[in-house]
């Protein structure tokens, strides 16, 4: 069964068709591109899949559940994930206090014992921030744990902002514009990390990227984005190939 | 020794302005929403008590603990019915359907409580301090006032900054949208904030009519404009900045009635409202919003 499979999502906003028709199935463990010119729609589905829009046709389901229609709080908790393509960390908080705002739903208790600080407290957040530090420690921010996030430089907010969303426990990881604003080197490391964070928490990824080598580097199959639409869609090498795509993104 | 007195009673005031300020404080940093109602849930709660204690002849101490309930419901119907639907509204929208509930309140308890202003008895009952040979005299209900705001600050920043429901603050109060995605249910969260602000108005409640033993319709509304001034001058949306801004209005008002003019002291404690608004709109400890667009 596919991770995530969508059926003839669409949105309209006013009389703009946003998105149209767009259909995706993602197998467990894959790493699949969301491609297209600006202004295509790409960060128009990712909304749609978190709840932040509801859309006006079609479905989508996680693991064989609906999930178009449930609540951004709920869609959540069903296992998706996502990142932004302007860094939204909580940037007044720390860099270990971020991450385990991502772990509220995994870990439980009452305000009472909060206010009170019972046994309850500390053993809970002992094993928050250790789990919070575990998280950290795969993208090497474990040394800045006490650092404000606003104080971590760019490449590693962008990391900070996975390591958040995979404290959320999802099944499916969506990433937007992940390599924005990054240089050579950063987007290299990124790739890296990408694909480590794949291979490591068995985890699937959606990601809308531009840069074409980060793309062509990692994903294994592309869905190609144009005005709304799906103008194709396939493994990456003939997606890439493809002389429709090669004129949506160049021109003719 | 008259100005040492004078100072501790406008401690024992601005420590009271500080309990109802961090309630603004709390609201407006996680809702982004100025609850003028606050103060009138400040009367609910001391009505409570003078009912409980009076009437029913309840012990003092539970009748408080009965009253922040009272007061933490109070505040959940009223987030829950008044300001919940207006979620995403313009805030001019929230502000005058504060101003609305907050009137709402006070012509209820006219109606039910009646206009006659009722004498309110303290419910401490401690000795008090003298010093300097009975020069200064420093009653209980000041220095209870003064104490249980302290604690009320101190509980409020770990609870805030160090647990759990805290971090789900701090986090909606920073990104709403981002929070939701982060699978933090933010309307229960702002929920919570108006119920710990609530239960902290009764306590304030409580401090403010033991200290100025008299309960009317309105009790709360002075108070509760005060210490909005209070939650502004030190920053609002910063938790120690109310205490700051709550101490330095008490101070102020008690200063300005003794050595200026009991009539002006009113008056200049708006001025001050209005100096901070033009010097520092950030107040005191206000942290400077910077959007990124």
């Amino acid at each position: 069964m596919a991770v995530l499979e969508a059926e003839n999502l669409g949105i309209t906003f006013g009389g703009l068709k946003a998105v149209d028709n767009f259909n995706i199935k993602i197998e467990k463990g894959e790493l699949y591109g969301l491609i297209g010119p600006n202004g295509a729609g790409k960060t128009t589905v990712f909304n749609l899949l978190t709840g932040v829009y509801r859309p006006t046709e079609g479905k989508a389901t996680l693991n064989g559940k609906v999930i178009t229609g449930k609540k951004t709080i709920d869609i959540n908790k069903a296992g998706i994930a996502r990142t932004f393509q302007n860094i939204r960390l909580f940037s007044q908080m720390s860099v270990l206090d971020n991450v385990k705002v991502g772990l509220h739903n995994k870990y439980k208790y009452g305000m009472m014992t909060g206010i009170f600080r019972l046994p309850k407290y500390f053993k809970t957040e002992a094993a928050m921030d250790e789990e919070a530090m575990e998280l950290l420690k795969v993208f090497e921010l474990d040394g800045e744990a006490d650092y404000l996030a606003s104080n971590l430089p760019y490449g590693k907010q962008r990391k900070l902002e996975i390591a958040r969303a995979l404290a959320t426990q999802p099944k499916l990881l969506l990433l937007d514009e992940p390599a924005a604003g990054m240089n050579p080197n950063e987007t290299a490391e990124l790739m890296e990390t990408i694909r480590f964070v794949r291979d490591k928490f068995d985890m699937t990824i959606l990601l809308i990227e531009h840069d074409m080598k980060l793309v062509s580097g990692i994903c294994e199959k592309l869905t190609v984005l144009n005005f709304g639409q799906v103008l194709c869609q396939g493994k990456t090498s003939d997606v890439l190939n493809n002389p429709q795509v090669i004129t949506a993104y160049l021109g003719e | 020794m008259v100005l040492i007195s004078n100072l501790i009673n406008g401690l024992s005031l601005g420590s009271i302005y500080a309990v109802i300020a961090l309630g603004y404080t709390m609201v407006y940093g996680i809702a982004k929403m100025l609850n003028f109602a606050h103060g009138d849930v400040i009367m609910v709660g001391s009505y409570v008590v003078f009912l409980l204690t009076t009437k029913a002849g309840l012990n003092p101490y539970l009748s408080l603990v009965v009253a922040m309930a009272a007061c933490t419901v109070l505040g959940l119907l009223i987030e829950r019915f008044a300001y919940r639907p207006l979620r995403g509204a313009t805030p001019l929208a929230v502000l005058i359907t504060a101003i609305g509930v907050s009137y709402l309140f006070q012509n209820l308890a006219l109606l039910i409580f009646g206009s006659q202003v009722k004498s309110f008895s303290s419910i401490f009952n401690f000795p008090s301090i003298k010093l300097a040979g009975g020069q200064i005299v420093i009653t209980d209900e000041t220095i209870i006032t003064i104490v249980v705001s302290i604690i009320i600050m101190i509980g409020l920043t770990l609870f805030v900054n160090k647990t759990k429901p805290g971090r789900a603050m701090l986090a909606v109060s920073e990104d709403q949208d981002a929070a939701k995605l982060m699978g933090v249910n933010v309307n229960a969260t702002i929920a919570l904030t108006f119920a710990i602000g609530s239960a902290l108005a009764a306590v304030a409640g409580v401090l403010l009519c033991s200290t100025y033993p008299t309960l009317s319709p309105t009790t709360g509304a002075m108070p509760g404009i005060k210490a909005f001034v209070a939650a502004v001058l030190g920053g609002i949306g910063s938790i120690p900045g109310a205490m700051i801004g709550g101490l330095a209005i008490g101070v102020i008002e008690i200063l300005s009635r003794t050595y200026i003019s009991s009539q002006l002291a009113d008056a200049i404690v708006f001025a001050v409202l209005i100096i901070v608004l033009i010097v520092k709109p950030t107040g005191i400890l206000g942290k400077k919003y910077i959007d990124k667009v």
